[in-house]
């Protein structure tokens, strides 16, 4: 009897973990949307164009100095230092576009909504955009949402 | 209680078994369908195969997030309830779970629709038996639940999900991540689903980034009049289908017309609704034929000299390219539509050949 309920046990830890990691997988990459769309909406919902600037650039500079801190780290496979470095040049992109640098025009004050659901889009439509591991998606999340 | 506590453990690994014993079930069996069933006349059939095996989360203009598979599930059901005198199948390719690794849980779900009504609802999963061609399954449940009445007037197939990749690419499929898929896997996919009563389909729509492209094209050539596809990005909230239901009011609708009038929808909700970039392309293959060929040589001479392009890497306009020096020698047959995107490097790029294609590195 011992050993049934020993094998009944093992069944079910077994599909524990193997639905946890399949929904852990999932859940990474929409806490990461989850916080983008956090930012649209306080750009949306700020009064001021300098308001709106502001929360953009904060943001940018989180997202840009979480994937420095993460990249660094002992452990971090080369694949996903080279998804990190492909995130990472997406967003100074972007902020390079929203202060007018490197080429770019400033982002007119009237058009900051817009931009930053520009931004959301470009992350959001294309699956390649986050190809990081989960676990190390994960713990850019865990220091974004400390930050 | 006590009784109750003890026999908790034994509860829950018959619940296990049962978990078990169900993922490995056979659903009904294909051949259970009579003839009759099969024979039963159709004016038009409209096949959806929607992707749902990746990572399709995206927030709406009100900031609610969203499924885009699940969001194109619902719109294919309309067309389904609407089709009074026509057949709709629905394939949503879920991600494959299995119970400890081996037995698979038969995640995806095929949906036919015949003059209106829900005739069938059936999980399946894809296996041994049914091929390892990406659509196989599908293929099957085609083969044996589809309409082969030479009364089909219109067959049309629209595929949704990510970017289909030129060349092998693995992970396409989050749950099999060992399952190629590329324009040749695709492509011979599409063909499988071809009824047996017809040599082409009348349109192919593609709801896909970057597929718009010569290698797509060309490959699709042979199975299909009509094209419909995007040269560069396509946001998730996909191509907008519920325009087929003129197929009720017009049976037999010419499929170029058809294509058009979905385009033209689709972009006017796209450019009311998106900052990125809007670009749609309508190809007739008949008029493409003289030169899609050489064209899609050309372009693939140009990937395979030097570093390939880097996978995942948005298109650019194929008239960029110094190959393909003038833009009007491959613009016949090609109806596009193109809004720059709002921002960005591309913000100031005005026109577009409509062709996509990878820049080398």
């Amino acid at each position: 009897m011992k050993k049934f309920k020993t094998f009944g046990s093992l069944v079910l830890l077994l599909i524990g973990f193997q639905l946890s990691a399949y929904a852990q997988g999932n859940d990474a990459t929409a806490k990461f949307k989850k916080y983008i769309n956090n930012v649209v909406q306080k750009v949306e919902k700020a009064e001021s164009p300098d308001q709106k600037r502001n929360i953009l650039n904060n943001s940018f500079d989180n997202m840009i100095d979480t994937f420095d801190k993460v990249s660094a780290m002992k452990g971090v496979s080369g694949d996903d230092k080279a998804a990190i470095e492909k995130l990472k040049s997406t967003i100074v992109e972007k902020k390079n576009e929203l202060n007018g640098k490197n080429g770019f025009a400033a982002v007119k004050n009237n058009r900051l909504n817009s931009f930053a659901n520009y931004v959301q889009q470009d992350l959001e439509q294309a699956d390649e955009t986050i190809t990081i591991s989960v676990t190390v998606l994960l713990l850019i999340i865990i220091i974004l949402l400390l930050l | 209680m006590k009784y109750l506590n003890f026999q908790f453990p034994y509860y829950l690994f018959a619940l296990a078994s049962a978990f078990l014993i169900a993922g490995c079930s056979s659903s009904r069996s294909l051949s259970d369908i009579s003839e009759q069933e099969q024979s039963i006349e159709a004016d038009y059939s409209i096949v959806y195969l929607i992707h749902g095996d990746a990572d399709y989360l995206y927030h709406d203009s009100l900031g609610t997030a969203r499924q885009a598979d699940e969001k194109v599930l619902a719109e294919a059901v309309r067309v389904g309830e609407q089709a009074e005198n026509g057949e709709v199948l629905i394939f949503h390719q879920r991600p494959e779970r299995k119970v400890l690794w081996f037995f698979p849980r038969k995640d995806r779900q095929f949906l036919h629709y015949r003059h209106g009504e829900l005739v069938e609802r059936k999980r399946y999963s894809p296996s041994a038996k049914t091929g390892s061609g990406v659509f196989s399954a599908e293929a099957r449940l085609y083969k044996n639940y589809g309409t082969a009445a030479d009364s089909i007037a219109n067959s049309i197939l629209l595929y949704f999900g990510h970017e289909i990749p030129y060349e092998n690419e693995r992970g396409y499929y989050r749950s099999m991540a060992g399952k190629k898929m590329n324009t040749g896997t695709f492509s011979r996919g599409i063909s499988s689903l071809l009824p047996e009563t017809r040599e082409r389909f009348d349109l192919v729509v593609l709801s896909t980034c970057n597929n718009g492209t010569p290698d797509m094209a060309h490959a699709l050539k042979p199975f299909t009049r009509y094209l419909l596809a995007s040269p560069q990005n396509l946001h998730l909230s996909h191509i907008d289908t519920e325009e087929l239901s003129m197929l009720e009011n017009n049976p037999g609708t010419e499929p170029g017309k058809m294509a058009k009038k979905i385009s033209r929808v689709t972009y006017r909700r796209l450019t009311n609704t998106l900052e990125t970039v809007v670009s749609l392309s309508v190809y007739d293959m008949q008029e493409i034929d003289s030169y899609i060929h050489p064209l899609d040589s050309t372009y693939r001479s140009y990937l395979n000299t030097g570093s390939p392009a880097e996978p995942g890497n948005e298109n650019i306009d194929c008239a960029a390219l110094p190959i393909f020096g003038n833009q009007v020698m491959f613009s016949r047959g090609v109806n596009s539509r193109y809004r720059p995107p709002r921002f960005g490097r591309k913000a100031d790029l005005e026109t577009h050949s409509g062709w996509g294609c990878k820049e080398r590195r």
